[in-house]
């Protein structure tokens, strides 16, 4: 091997020695590291790895489960409102029918009404138009009666009458 | 330039063993650096990180993951995890090493303490070796022997020599280079250096600018080195895991 060695004067052996005592600490290097700091550290290491798996899995987890609730609860809402609207429409509907009743009820009474006051005026003007006929038809008997010519007997008698219903009295 | 080598020799059953002492300080003082930054840089961790230290350890340990899942599946490459950032980490420390000072003693023999391990062949050619035979280990494992020694022979048999010969090659090459950028590195340093230092007003003025541009980029190369050391390293792995190949 001698040969190969660049440098090597000729004088100077292999040293067979150094070749030992590098591979003996060497070894020994690579054993103490092993023990004392790679196997702890790679033990961490992996640790860490493993969490940061776990926590990745548990997200996703979560996302999915999230997503879940997030669809629940828009369906959830939808109908809701689809219930708060159809109630809305009920009312309405039943707010409009009860005013066109209510409307329709006003009418007929205030039609009622007219009408019986109409009835009252006019029987009043009837009661009233009698009144003067009546008044003009004894005006008119009394005309005539006046106007009659009064015989003596008849007044002579009427005025016995007369006297007679004072005397009475 | 010439240094001189501190080395100590030991008989292991009547064969020279020879050590190179500055060299194999240097390796120890790098896993330590390397093993007390990651371990007072981690001591507050938690799942929620509190401090920088932490997220900075983190950034690391993703990244050597990102190089590893694209050359193979996790499934595959988890296993490579470990020792990809210790690799990654150790390689970068110790080209970084030799950037600040170096150490050269001032006898005859100038002999060299204090540089980067990774700019002496003999670590670079050592690390890279692991990393082939780790390579060759997980292909039989992942494979089974048969197909292991099938994938020689194919796509045709005559192939077989130069794939044989392609594996030294790509121990060599993986070594080479990192050894190659970082000793280069520091000879053009130790230049800048010794410039400064011995080519009078002149030199120091004129040295001084060249010098810090080099220790800029000699940070670059060192992380550069780092990445391509382990990922070359992914790559040779995947190639003998896959089935296919």
């Amino acid at each position: 091997m001698e040969f190969l060695i660049l440098g090597n004067t000729g004088d100077v052996g292999v040293a067979i020695g150094s070749s030992l005592v590098l591979l003996v600490s060497f070894l020994v290097l690579l054993g103490a590291l092993s023990y004392f700091v790679w196997k702890p550290l790679k033990n961490v290491m992996d640790e860490r790895e493993n969490l940061i798996h776990s926590e990745i899995d548990d997200a996703e987890n979560r996302r999915i489960e999230a997503q879940r609730l997030q669809k629940e609860n828009e369906e959830l809402l939808k109908q809701t409102q689809a219930d708060i609207s159809s109630i809305m429409e009920d009312a309405r509907a039943q707010a409009t029918k009860e005013q066109e009743t209510i409307i329709h009820d006003a009418n007929t009474r205030a039609n009622q009404l007219m009408a019986n006051a109409k009835a009252d005026v006019e029987r009043e003007k009837a009661i009233a138009e009698i009144n003067d006929q009546v008044a003009e038809l004894s005006i008119l008997i009394a005309e005539k009666m006046i106007s009659k010519e009064i015989d003596h007997q008849d007044q002579q008698q009427l005025v016995k009458q007369y006297l007679q219903e004072a005397g009475g009295k | 330039m010439e240094h001189g080598t501190p080395t100590y020799t030991i008989d292991l059953f009547g064969l020279p063993v020879m050590f190179d002492l500055s060299t194999s300080l240097m390796i120890i003082i790098t896993c330590l650096i390397v093993f007390f930054v990651f371990f007072f840089a981690t001591r507050k961790i938690a799942v929620r990180p509190t401090g920088k230290p932490q997220v900075l350890v983190e950034a690391l340990v993703n990244f050597v993951k990102g190089m590893i899942s694209s050359n193979m599946a996790w499934k595959q490459g988890g296993k490579f995890h470990f020792m990809a950032i210790t690799l990654i980490a150790f390689i970068f420390v110790a080209n970084i090493l030799g950037i600040p000072f170096t150490i050269i003693l001032p006898d005859e023999e100038h002999t060299l303490w204090w540089k980067s391990p990774t700019a002496d062949p003999t670590v670079t050619l050592t690390l890279a070796g692991l990393m082939i035979v780790l390579t060759h280990y997980y292909g039989v494992k992942a494979q089974g022997m048969g197909n292991y020694v099938k994938s020689y022979f194919q796509p045709m048999w005559f192939m077989a020599p130069i794939k044989f010969i392609e594996e030294f090659t790509y121990n060599l090459t993986l070594g080479l280079r990192l050894y190659g950028n970082i000793y280069a590195g520091e000879i053009l340093l130790l230049l800048l250096v010794s410039l400064i230092t011995t080519g009078g007003i002149i030199g120091a003025v004129g040295g001084f600018i060249p010098l810090m541009a080099w220790q800029g980029f000699k940070l670059f190369i060192s992380a550069i080195q780092a990445f391509i050391f382990v990922m070359l390293t992914m790559v040779y792995l995947s190639h003998k895991l896959s089935d296919d190949h």
